[in-house]
């Protein structure tokens, strides 16, 4: 007895998913030593396993626990910040065996929390309706920017914006936001950033003045994309990777590596298949007409585009060094489990799509 | 209200999704063409050349400096590897840090470190000794710092086992490797080898990857050098050398000992002299080689070879009779000539044997001053012996033009003449072997690592000095210096030398010119002593200069028992029969 709802499985963003995590292992093979490359396979194994928990539990069970993740995942933020430093972040809860990154569960919590709360809601046109849905996720952020990992830190504002403008935020009150966000860049720079954040900022803007020490990373990153042409040096045969010039060639810069070995072509394609899959999963969005689901999607979508584009912004150097990896492609337990999750939940708001009766989720009308 | 199902999602796409979609295709567009704009072009061009230019380099191989060894193998002078300690600073994220950690593993002085900050720091700097040619431990305890910017990197370092022997024959090189006196410097293309340069891929750490790996050819390697000094010899030699020196306190003194068939310099040695490990522990005026850099006036030394000239020219034989003026003589240019003890008629081997003065002039006088000077010039005084080290002196023979009626009364007793140790070793050798003047043999052979002779040096025959007959004769008078003349001292009971002592005034200096004295000093003395052994039989001829003695400075005294002990070790070391042992077995002699 095989369950309908197998096959209202989204299989675009399926083959999606496995055509890019392929892609991702022939360079890995290329870039990191074997022994990292069979955890890599391992990894994928436990990913597609969590997306498919994630995609065949009902996603409004997990709605419905949403307040109890982001407790949890907010407990979790806090003990790590109490515990000692691995490679200068506090990123890392180490337990026999493996390791908890906590800022990649706060994701996770984050969407179902947002999409719980504004699911029920139907003030997010006024100022004071966002006040509530900006606390929850800015919270946990500062929490992350004291890791400091602001990598995934960076990731939180954009998805939040995107669900609280899907959710019929006024766009009005959204870019007013943005210019404020603009603007605590100085007080940030002044305040906030650490060392050598502001060094990584300013070689990105000169890197010819920092060759030496911060830019060394994105110089060697820019030499590894161009020197790959348009058909790339050939798998195995890119200098930059297999001389060891690259440094995190597996894990952030793995774009370096595909653009080096693969040139503009894979390069490309890679692009292609992540702006499918985002896509693919505001689509899923659209045609959900309940809300929480609605949410669900768009949240994870942004999460995975935003960190998709800035990812690739760091390693072409459009944006300065933040240490983000690339979903699915880079080398990396937690990074990859949860992009999988993302997926799973992606696949599940698009199989479970229930009746709704009554108007369009969050559809104001002008007469209001 | 309206009812809806999810499949009917007909209508019009809302507000939000145009945004975020439209967001996100712009947003991956501006990543494409960023794309286009890195893989394409000009930056590509840029990029592709980078690459080449940063991977690409050379490593550059040096070959292991070649041995010194002496005439028997024995190694003078080898190339040890050791480990070099380096920083990258370009790979060093922590300067400071990592500093702190070489200072945990090694001890660092304050000037030591300043230097590595000062240049660590520079601009653009990429290399930066931290301290060269480490001990087994210190290199152990830098291997295991694990740090991509500490490089722990292997070089040769210069050992010269025997320390100072041989000092100054063997020389030593700087730090890197280059031959800066002796044969380390004579030799040192030889010894060095050429580098060879072989194409490499360089990885992050500037760890050098061989793209292939290419057999570097034999030819390239550093060649072995093996000397014709003999260890033990030079050990004998300088053990007597440096009794009598400090026995006299003389202000310096030298000895040579030659084969005087081949012109093998067997023993070469300099006091004061220096250790080979730590060279610049010593004054430099230490490393200064008497032996051909330093002129004197021979003295009595001289006149074998004036006799020798009077024989071959047949203007004397050794029974010619020659009055002697009981040791005071007024030339026809008015000059008065001493001799230290009078005597009235002598033969002219007689003159030899008790080193007189006057009889010498006589002898000089009947050869005429062009026959002199020609052969003294024929026996390579005034021009350089040829020997293959650094710094050789010509020495000082006035031409013919220039020589005065006193020359004819100073020349033939040593003065006005200069002449360096080696020159007179060699005009020795041409008596003792039958007249053939050598060029003087400092290295015997260059072997290749195996052993294998690339290059053997030949005996080198300046010229015909004299005929083997005349050599004889004055050896035989040489003898008789030893037995009852001058040179009583040097005689022993193993072995019949033969040979001449010589003292000579050194020219006043600067303090006792201030005190009046003019020409030669009344209290500073050369003694030397030149002798043949045996005379019958030559095997060695050994020389002994002492410099400024104090207590004694004739020749016969101060250096003559130098040369005897030296003679005696020598000749038995080199198992030469002694007179004892001719005496009980006539055959031992058939082979003369």
């Amino acid at each position: 007895m095989v369950d309908s709802r197998f096959f209202r499985i989204d299989w675009i963003i399926i083959l999606t998913t496995f055509a890019l995590v392929g892609i991702g292992l022939v360079y890995q093979y290329s870039a990191a030593s074997s022994d990292i490359f069979a955890k890599q396979i391992s990894w994928v194994v436990i990913g597609i396993l969590a997306m498919a928990t994630a995609a065949f539990i009902d996603y409004r069970f997990l709605l419905r626990h949403a307040y109890s993740f982001y407790a949890f995942a907010m407990v979790l933020l806090v003990v790590v910040l109490q515990l000692p430093a691995v490679r200068g972040a506090q990123s890392w809860i180490r337990l026999p065996g493996f390791n908890i990154q906590p800022t990649e569960f706060m994701k996770l919590a984050l969407i179902l929390t947002l999409a719980r709360y504004l699911m029920l809601r139907e003030n997010q046109h006024t100022i004071r309706g966002l006040i509530m849905p900006f606390a929850l996720a800015l919270t946990p952020t500062a929490l992350i920017l004291k890791q400091p990992d602001l990598g995934s830190a960076i990731l939180i504002p954009p998805t939040l914006l995107a669900v609280v403008y899907a959710s019929s935020a006024r766009l009005r009150h959204l870019i007013g936001v943005c210019l404020m966000g603009v603007a605590s860049v100085v007080p940030m720079w002044m305040f906030v950033m650490k060392g050598y954040q502001k060094r990584r900022v300013l070689a990105f803007l000169d890197p010819d003045l920092y060759e030496a020490r911060e830019a060394y990373q994105l110089i060697m990153s820019l030499i590894a994309i161009g020197s790959g042409r348009i058909f790339g040096a050939g798998l195995g045969k890119g200098t930059q990777t297999s001389l060891d010039l690259l440094p995190d060639k597996h894990t952030d810069f793995i774009f370096g590596v595909i653009a080096e070995e693969g040139g503009f072509v894979v390069a490309s394609i890679v692009l292609m298949l992540f702006l499918l899959l985002v896509c693919e999963g505001y689509r899923v969005a659209v045609r959900t007409r309940e809300p929480g689901g609605r949410l669900i999607a768009i949240g994870c979508a942004t999460l995975m585009g935003v960190q998709v584009a800035v990812n690739i912004g760091v390693v072409t150097a459009m944006l300065p060094t933040t240490g983000i990896t690339l979903p699915l492609i880079s080398y990396g337990g937690s990074s990859m489990v949860v992009t999988f999750v993302l997926i799973g939940l992606l696949l599940n708001v698009g199989m479970h799509k229930p009746m709704v009766l009554g108007r369009e989720a969050f559809e104001r009308h002008d007469d209001e | 209200m309206r009812i809806e199902s999810c499949h009917s999602s007909t209508r019009s796409v809302s507000n939000w999704a145009r945004v975020c979609l439209c967001l996100a295709v712009v947003g991956y567009c501006a990543l494409a063409a960023r794309l286009v704009m890195l893989q394409h072009g000009e930056r590509a061009q840029t990029a592709s050349q980078k690459v080449v230019s940063q991977t690409n380099t050379v490593a550059r191989w040096t070959p292991q400096r070649g041995e010194i060894t002496d005439r028997n193998g024995q190694p003078l002078a080898i190339s040890k590897p050791v480990y070099s300690c380096a920083l990258d600073p370009l790979l060093i994220k922590n300067l400071q840090a990592t500093i702190e950690t070489i200072r945990n593993a090694i001890h660092l002085t304050p000037i030591e470190l300043d230097k590595i900050y000062t240049r660590a720091e520079a601009e653009g700097c990429r290399f930066v000794w931290v301290r060269r040619q480490l001990t087994d431990t210190d290199a152990e305890a830098l291997r295991k710092i694990k740090d991509a910017g500490v490089i722990v990197q292997q070089e040769y370092k210069r050992v010269y086992p025997q320390n100072q022997l041989g000092a100054h024959l063997v020389g030593f090189t700087d730090i890197d490797g280059n031959g800066l006196e002796g044969i380390e410097h004579v030799c040192n293309p030889i010894l060095k080898g050429l580098s060879a340069t072989t194409p490499m891929l360089r990885d992050a750490r500037n760890r050098k990857m061989l793209q292939n790996a290419e057999e570097i050819p034999e030819s390239r390697y550093g060649l072995k050098v093996e000397m014709s000094l003999d260890s033990m010899i030079q050990l004998i030699a300088e053990e007597e050398l440096v009794k009598v020196a400090r026995e006299y306190s003389a202000k310096s003194a030298c000895a040579i000992v030659m084969d005087p068939f081949t012109g093998d310099i067997l023993a070469l040695v300099n006091y004061p002299s220096y250790d080979l490990n730590r060279p610049t522990l010593w004054p430099t005026s230490h490393r200064l080689n008497q032996c051909i850099s330093s002129i004197i006036e021979p003295g009595s030394t001289f006149k074998p070879v004036v006799m020798a000239a009077a024989l071959e020219a047949g203007k004397v034989r050794p029974s010619s009779r020659i009055f002697c003026n009981h040791g005071s003589w007024r030339m026809a240019n008015g000059r008065i000539l001493h001799d230290a003890h009078g005597y009235g008629l002598l033969t002219a081997e007689g003159v030899l044997v008790k080193s007189s003065n006057i009889g010498m002039a006589k002898i000089a006088l009947q050869m005429g001053a062009p026959s002199l000077h020609e052969a003294v010039t024929r026996f390579g005084f005034g021009e350089e012996t040829g020997v293959p080290l650094p710094g050789e002196l010509s020495g000082k023979i006035y031409p013919l033009a220039k020589w005065t009626s006193y020359s004819m009364g100073s020349v033939p007793m040593g003065q006005e003449v200069a002449v360096t140790p080696i020159q007179l070793v060699t005009a020795y050798a041409a008596l003792a072997n039958g007249g053939d003047l050598l060029k003087p043999r400092i290295v015997r052979c260059i072997r290749k690592r195996d052993g294998e002779i690339v290059y053997d040096i030949p005996v080198t025959v300046r010229r015909k000095a004299l005929h083997a007959s005349v050599a004889k004769t004055v050896r035989e008078m040489l003898r008789n210096v030893v037995e009852d003349g001058t040179g009583k001292r040097v005689d022993m009971d193993e072995y019949e030398l033969g040979g001449k002592t010589g003292t000579a005034q050194l020219p006043v200096n600067t303090e006792e010119y201030a005190e009046g004295q003019r020409g030669y000093s009344k209290s500073r003395y050369v003694s030397n002593f030149v002798a043949i052994a045996p005379y019958d039989n030559p095997r060695l001829v050994v020389f002994v200069g002492v410099r400024e003695p104090h207590g004694a400075h004739y020749g016969g005294v101060v250096a003559g028992p130098a040369v005897r002990e030296i003679s005696r070790r020598v000749l038995q070391y080199m198992s030469e029969p002694t007179r004892q042992d001719l005496a009980y077995s006539p055959n031992a002699g058939g082979n003369r």
